[in-house]
């Protein structure tokens, strides 16, 4: 199952490929086996994590015929999915900065993994949608979440109940993406964007800002506050020793 | 009249309108000393019913470069209590939003780091022409450190939050109005004057729910 997803690592960035073309349906809720993420965010000095989708789409989401196989199997849905989630909210918690670099169709679970990202980049003939309602079901990896923190509830509401696609151009006026760019310069723009971002920093510092600033949306502002002090207190405190040393160093 | 009080600060309240000048220049660093003199003017302001809005400048030809980080540094480093010490830094900016009356920042020249967290705790940001804002603190190995990733963020989205506070990089007046980081770009020579008027034009019960709608109304009634 794992070789659906690809890792390779370039210049301190991972690079996690989608690979089940041509539609890159996610074969399971958890689209890589927990442990198997973990030893490749676990890689050292790592700075950022891109997300693609191999050939021409991101990902068309979860394989349906496959999902209610599952059902009919007596497997615990409700386990995969949390198998899932946790999938994603180890990617999230590595505190790396996240780019989806998309092109094609992007929808359901496809989606939700985007959603994850912290900062989404469009090809601008991508294509999204959450179309579970359709199939009687409803975004299960954090969509019916994700999705209104990004676009706002009475966008999500319309994009859920209608399971209706957006093209880029709605996507970026919604917020639902942040950048758009032609087809063949996704991937590079992503790369450079991750890679300039991160390269004159330590993954220390790195993971620091990303922390401070999801506590941003996750916390309340009083605990988020609290957060950012502690943090701050702890690299200050690096920062002041590394100093000293160099003074010292230099007599 | 400035009061003596202040090491750091002016303080000279005109027409009910507070002007709130950091005098450290050239680059007005926040030192100790000024978190100390914001302190002290947060209880005075607090304890002032009759303003009518305030006003913050930096004497010279810079708004501030931010925190003296040597200084900072060695006061964490030092201290037992760095993370109430940096709470009462925090408190002692962060008063000026919860403030009922209009606050502005008007900035020239540099407005870096914490200098930009201040600024970004004022109501409105008027920025003039020649301005460079910037967060940097990412590049000394350190994060924005007083409300500023959470502001940054609520006003130029996450996505160039990210990429502007972990690279560090400066932006011009123009790139901050695009942002949304300032809310008008205005020649330097009326800058001070416009955040003046400004001020006056803003009605007297204030809200800050209503902070587009006043920026809108004042842009077209300016003609911008």
């Amino acid at each position: 199952m794992n070789d659906l997803i690809e890792w390779r690592v370039k210049e301190a960035i991972g690079i996690l490929t989608i690979n089940n073309p041509p539609e890159n349906y996610l074969f399971e809720p958890e689209f890589v086996s927990l442990p198997t993420m973990k030893t490749w965010t676990e890689t050292p000095n790592l700075k950022g994590i891109l997300i693609q989708g191999k050939g021409k789409h991101f990902s068309a989401g979860g394989d349906l015929r496959r999902l209610f196989e599952m059902v009919s199997n007596g497997e615990r849905l409700e386990e995969k999915l949390a198998a899932g989630n946790a999938v994603i909210d180890h990617l999230i918690h590595t505190n790396l900065p996240l780019v989806a670099a998309i092109h094609g169709v992007c929808f359901g679970g496809g989606l939700e993994i985007a959603l994850a990202c912290d900062i989404k980049i469009a090809a601008e003939n991508a294509l999204f949608a959450t179309p579970e309602t359709g199939h009687g079901l409803l975004p299960g990896m954090g969509g019916t979440v994700r999705l209104p923190a990004t676009v706002g509830k009475a966008k999500s509401m319309q994009l859920i109940l209608t399971g209706d696609m957006i093209s880029t151009e709605e996507a970026i006026r919604i917020g639902l993406i942040d950048v758009t760019v032609p087809r063949k310069e996704v991937l590079s723009y992503s790369f450079t964007l991750l890679h300039r971002m991160t390269k004159n920093l330590s993954s220390r510092i790195i993971r620091s800002v990303i922390e401070a600033l999801r506590n941003s949306s996750t916390l309340p502002p009083d605990r988020a506050i609290a957060e950012e002090t502690r943090i701050f207190c702890e690299l200050a405190k690096e920062e002041y020793i590394r100093r000293l040393a160099e003074k010292e160093s230099e007599k | 009249m400035s009061d003596p009080i202040f090491n750091t600060i002016e303080w000279d309240v005109t027409d009910r309108i507070g002007h709130l000048v950091i005098t450290q220049p050239p680059s007005n660093k926040m030192t100790v000393s000024f978190f100390r003199d914001m302190g002290l003017l947060k209880e005075q302001i607090q304890h002032s019913s009759d303003l009518k809005a305030i006003i913050i400048t930096g004497k010279g030809r810079h708004f501030s470069s931010g925190a003296d980080l040597d200084e900072l540094l060695e006061e964490i480093s030092r201290r037992n209590d760095s993370d109430t010490f940096l709470q009462a830094n925090y408190s002692s900016l962060s008063f000026l939003e919860m403030l009922p009356i209009p606050v502005i920042s008007a900035i020239r020249g540099v407005c870096l780091g914490s200098a930009l967290e201040l600024a970004l705790f004022s109501h409105f940001r008027f920025c003039s022409e020649e301005a460079v804002l910037g967060m940097p603190e990412a590049t000394f190995k350190l994060i924005p450190g007083i409300g500023g990733i959470q502001r940054f963020t609520a006003l130029a989205g996450k996505a160039k939050a990210l990429d502007y506070i972990l690279t560090g990089q400066t932006f011009d007046a123009q790139t901050a109005l695009e942002l949304g980081i300032v809310d008008a770009v205005v020649a330097k020579r009326d800058l001070i004057t416009e955040a003046e008027v400004f001020l006056q034009w803003l009605p007297e019960n204030f809200s800050q729910v209503m902070r587009r709608v006043y920026l809108e109304k004042y842009s077209r009634k300016v003609g911008r």
